[in-house]
């Protein structure tokens, strides 16, 4: 185990800081702003000291951000009207 | 009744505020503008959703196509405690899911590799941040074809979790509903599939 290590460790410790890996595994809450105050507040010291994290975060949230920009595909009406009298006649045959 | 063309009738579904209730009515009673509405309000989410699977849009539409039979050949049995939003959204992803069994020979990643490495919780690697790429990148065709091969790889529990959630942007409970999870299970596996997308990213677009 590395000293650097070591010594980042202990600061986050003495500030009564989460590590990098808990950052980590409070990301998802961290971006739906569903961590208690206390812990959001935590972590947002954390990433102020930590340029690493800050990195992961903004890349991290990116990535859950940007598939909502996708093409969002829609069906060719004709196939909905051929769906649609597929259904009738379906629903025809059931008794 | 007044007569419009024909595919008019296939408005998307903001504009009605018929419960699902009337809707499974109207279906039961094999009245025309339920199947009408059926599909105005369902298809193009459900063909999306399984287009992300599939690929292939003839295939999707038969995912669709079946999804939607199935509805109607079991609406008699459906009561009131299982939602047909749920029931629909769960049926499209083990349709999808089971017509990709067949190419299972293909690689998919392995939670280890996804996870970040640590040493006394602190990170190993130094990350970029690629989120400072110009937004010309995001919408150009060959990143999001690089996402959507990407989104692909991840094995299909994280997958459906991720699709439903980030992509779809499905509320978390209707997605613990829609596989089966609990809360906690089911933002670990979105957080899973995050993880791995963020690292391919960086490794394709910053080293
Ligand atoms: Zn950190």
């Amino acid at each position: 185990m590395s000293i650097k290590h070591k010594m980042i460790r202990a600061m986050f410790g003495l500030m009564g800081l989460p590590t990098c890996e808990e950052v980590e595994q409070f990301a998802y809450d961290f971006l739906e702003g569903s961590l208690d105050s206390s812990t959001m507040k935590a972590v947002e010291r954390h990433l102020k000291a930590c340029k690493n994290c800050q990195r992961f975060i903004a890349a991290y949230r990116k990535t859950a951000a940007l598939v909502k920009t996708f093409q969002r595909p829609m069906l060719d009406p004709e196939f909905k009207e051929k769906l649609f009298e597929f259904l009738v006649q379906k629903a025809g045959e059931r008794v | 009744m007044e007569t419009l063309p024909k595919s008019r009738d296939f408005q998307p579904a903001a504009a009605s505020n018929l419960s699902e209730k009337e809707l499974i009515q109207g279906l039961r009673e094999k009245a025309d503008w339920a199947f009408r509405e059926l599909i105005s309000r369902w298809s193009d989410k459900l063909y999306r959703l399984s287009l992300r699977f599939v690929k292939r849009p003839e295939e999707a539409q038969e995912i669709v196509q079946e999804v939607l039979l199935k509805v109607v050949e079991k609406i008699d049995t459906f009561e009131g405690s299982s939602s047909l939003y749920t029931w629909l959204y769960r049926v499209t992803v083990n349709e999808s899911l089971m017509r990709l069994r067949p190419d299972k020979g293909k690689k998919t990643v392995s939670w280890e590799e996804v996870l970040p490495k640590y040493e006394s919780g602190i990170h190993l690697e130094n990350f970029s941040d690629w989120s400072k790429l110009p937004d010309e990148k995001f919408v150009e065709k060959e990143f999001q074809q690089f996402v959507q091969e990407s989104i692909e790889l991840l094995p299909d529990d994280l997958k459906t979790a991720y699709l439903l959630k980030d992509v779809e942007q499905l509320p978390e409970e209707e997605v613990c509903k829609i596989l089966e999870l609990t809360k906690p299970a089911m933002k670990n596996r979105v957080h899973r599939a995050r993880l791995f997308l963020r690292k391919r990213i960086e490794e394709r677009y910053v080293h």
